[in-house]
């Protein structure tokens, strides 16, 4: 039991963790451009800041996702 | 000769000021031009929603031909602002906050801002007394603060709320753009176009009824499922049968709603405990410690309050609103001789 519980935790924490690094990559390539834009026009902060959260669904898909885990094993 | 534009309800008084002034030597000629592409825009609202226009200056002029989402904004922004911060504790932080910051900032941009964010704050409150939340606290002093939903213990009903959120809130959008699009190209094209992704929702809708629920044969829910797909082709080709499952991905993306507010709730319960030790044992270093934390602690996590669900909420707005319906690209109204700011 309590095997299985650490692996259901582990798989939890792994759905937010790995989504984490993917969006982290991905604003990475994001904020760069977006400052280099913005070193041309200043006024595009507004935009880039947008731009810059967008890949941040990732880790809340993961979240979501970690949080049915947790509640799927609870019920099983 | 001289052309411009003038907006439609000052040509009159426009005329009548350049008549008097040069004793009626003038010839005036008013052209009403509705196919231009390149008509330039000034956005017309009432005093509270004006604050608002500022999230289109960031983004995009709406086009000559298309709804002014300013209200839509007003209502959805501080809404999702304060379901994100729903604490009364901190709603009344930010509220005073920013109170005494538009009192202090003058310029344009802080007045805007702070105007909406003033909104936000009050939603905030509101949300707070629905969750029944006092700066992480659901007790104060052995009085216990009722709630709706209360959001560290019913996680799948916050989950479920916000989800609901994100379905009214998308389908709003859809509406507008039947709204845009039965102005322009017809009925037929606007119902395919738009009201496709409903059919396509309730569809979805009907087949969880009978697959979920047992409760009707599941042909209802594939009819219409196809029905829409078809519609949907019709109306936007290829691409929107491309984009299919981005209105899964819209709704879902509302689930932040919920991370969001759990993320900023977890943290203010951490604060609290850590301070709450040190209580334990009351001596004066304890004590102050404690307080120390509690400071810090929630003033951390209202700076990240307020800067998280900003950005979010004007991100929904954006992408998963927005797209629904706004194609933007307006060119703003600058009239000649008018004072730079």
């Amino acid at each position: 039991m309590a095997l299985e519980n650490g692996l259901i935790a582990l798989a939890a924490g792994l759905s937010i963790s790995v989504t984490a690094i993917a969006a982290a990559i991905a604003e990475k390539a994001i904020g760069t451009a977006a400052i280099g834009a913005m070193a041309e026009k200043e006024e595009l902060f507004g935009k880039g800041l947008i731009l810059t959260v967008i890949p941040e669904t990732l880790v809340i898909f993961g979240l979501v996702v970690a949080i049915l885990i947790i509640g799927m094993a609870g019920s099983a | 000769m001289a052309t411009g534009y003038v907006p439609r309800d000052r040509v009159a008084q426009l005329t009548e000021l350049l008549q008097k002034k040069t004793d009626n030597k003038l010839f005036i000629q008013e052209q009403h031009i509705h196919h231009d592409e390149h008509i330039p825009v000034q956005l017309q609202n009432k005093k509270t929603i004006r604050p608002f226009q500022f999230f289109l200056d960031l983004y995009s002029l709406p086009n000559y031909h298309e709804v002014d989402p300013s209200f839509f904004l007003f209502l959805g922004f501080p809404f999702l602002f304060g379901f994100m911060l729903g604490d009364f504790g901190y709603g009344l932080v930010t509220l005073s906050l920013f109170y005494f910051l538009k009192l202090k900032m003058q310029g344009k941009i802080a007045q805007q801002l702070f105007k909406i964010l003033i909104i936000a704050s009050l939603w905030s409150l509101a949300f707070g007394l629905f969750f029944g939340e006092f700066f992480g606290y659901e007790e104060i002093a052995g009085f216990h603060i009722s709630h709706v939903i209360g959001r560290e213990h019913d996680k799948m009903l916050l989950l479920g709320a916000a989800v609901i959120v994100g379905i009214v809130h998308v389908n709003l959008g859809l509406l507008i753009g039947f709204y845009n699009e039965l102005q322009h190209h017809g009925l037929w094209h606007a119902f395919c176009a738009k009201i496709s992704w409903i059919l396509l929702q309730l569809g979805c809708l009907l087949l969880y009824l009978s697959y979920g629920m047992y409760l009707i044969p599941p042909i209802f829910g594939f009819v219409l499922l196809g029905i829409s797909v078809i519609l949907l082709y019709l109306g936007e080709g290829i691409r929107g049968l491309v984009e299919l499952p981005s209105i899964f991905g819209n709704i879902l993306s509302y689930a932040r709603l919920m991370a969001l507010g759990l993320a900023s709730v977890g943290l203010a319960v951490v604060v609290n405990d850590m301070a709450a030790e040190f209580f334990h044992e009351p001596s004066i270093l304890n004590i102050i410690v404690g307080i120390f934390i509690l400071v810090i602690g929630h003033v951390i996590n209202i700076a990240l309050g307020i800067l998280g669900p900003f950005l979010h909420s004007l991100r929904l707005q954006y992408v998963e609103f927005f797209t629904k319906f706004y194609s933007g690209g307006g060119i703003a109204y600058k009239p000649f001789g008018a004072e730079k700011e």
